[in-house]
């Protein structure tokens, strides 16, 4: 056949935590000619063409949307091209132009902010599994005869873990930030 | 309206960025217009991303600082229309009256210690 790909789906998902990895993976993509054509529920789809520079940027939308609107006209003048949203993410691009690479956030603070919001909704999730695990610890303690953990209370404490860990590691960036030193990894 | 200056007090000292802001907004202007307006008036030092200026007008419009006053542009080109309300304009006349006697101080320490100040420039 001999027709080279030019294009490819792919399923590639991230954690609020390593969102700024994310967002330099997809400027490799892109610095290796594969531009970013589509925002999938758990991926992208993007196009082959000339490498080019371009700085990616992933931004926890605002709470209101019916803000949206004026918050994606701010970004749009600011030199921001949208490209979609990924549950409450939404993905930006703008050309690096003459090495200088463009920024969303221009103050710790406002970055922090962002942070903080992020932070809010991995709370609420902890809380979820945890209030979920109240019943099922009863329930373990009751049948005392076996020694065995029940599944779901397992997984629940999984996932209590995992948010848990995210909230750590966000807290940690605003540490960093809050110390003149760059957030996230 | 006797309280007005004593509400506006716990908004002491504002970030930069939020006094640009507030400063840039003597004018009625939408979000583009106060990034351009700040980075002009900053003679270029100061550029607003649009993540930052976002976060700042919808914590202003919390506070009540500043109000929405309008739309211009049409159609997919639509802009919100921003402008200092009464309290927002007390806490720019307050802060900008600390940041004067902090200049006048400014002026005269960097002079004393052999340093250029603007005026002297």
């Amino acid at each position: 056949m001999g027709g080279e790909m030019t294009t490819k789906t792919m399923f590639h998902i991230f954690m609020a935590w390593n969102s700024e990895k994310e967002e330099r993976w997809l400027s490799e993509q892109e610095r290796a000619g594969w531009h970013l054509s589509a925002v999938r529920c758990f991926g992208y789809t993007f196009e082959k063409g000339a490498p080019a520079d371009v700085a990616y940027r992933l931004d926890w939308g605002p709470s209101c949307r019916k803000d949206g609107a004026e918050y994606l006209g701010i970004f749009r003048d600011a030199g921001w091209e949208h490209l979609g949203r990924r549950g409450t993410w939404n993905v930006f691009r703008k050309p690096v132009v003459n090495g200088v690479v463009p920024e969303i956030y221009t103050d710790p603070e406002s970055r922090i902010a962002m942070y903080r919001r992020v932070i809010a909704f991995l709370v609420v999730f902890l809380a979820v599994m945890v209030s979920q695990m109240g019943p099922q610890i009863a329930r373990y303690d009751s049948s005392s005869g076996s020694g065995r953990i029940p599944f779901v209370l397992a997984i629940y404490g999984i996932l209590a873990a995992f948010f848990l860990y995210g909230i750590a590691r966000m807290l940690i960036a605003i540490s960093r930030l809050k110390q003149g030193r760059p957030g996230l990894d | 309206m006797k309280n007005l200056e004593g509400i506006a007090r716990k908004f002491l000292p504002l970030s930069e960025a939020t006094y640009l802001i507030l400063a840039s907004l003597t004018e009625p202007r939408h979000g583009y217009g106060i990034m351009q307006d700040v980075e002009a008036v900053s003679g270029g030092r100061v550029k607003l991303g649009p993540g930052t200026l976002y976060g700042a007008l919808t914590n202003l419009l919390k506070q009540k600082l500043i109000r929405r006053s309008g739309e211009t542009g049409a159609g997919g080109e639509r802009r919100k229309v921003y402008t200092l309300t009464p309290l927002g304009e007390k806490v720019l006349v307050l802060e900008g009256e600390r940041l004067a006697s902090l200049s006048r101080l400014a002026s005269d320490v960097t002079k004393r210690l052999g340093g250029t100040t603007w005026a002297a420039k």
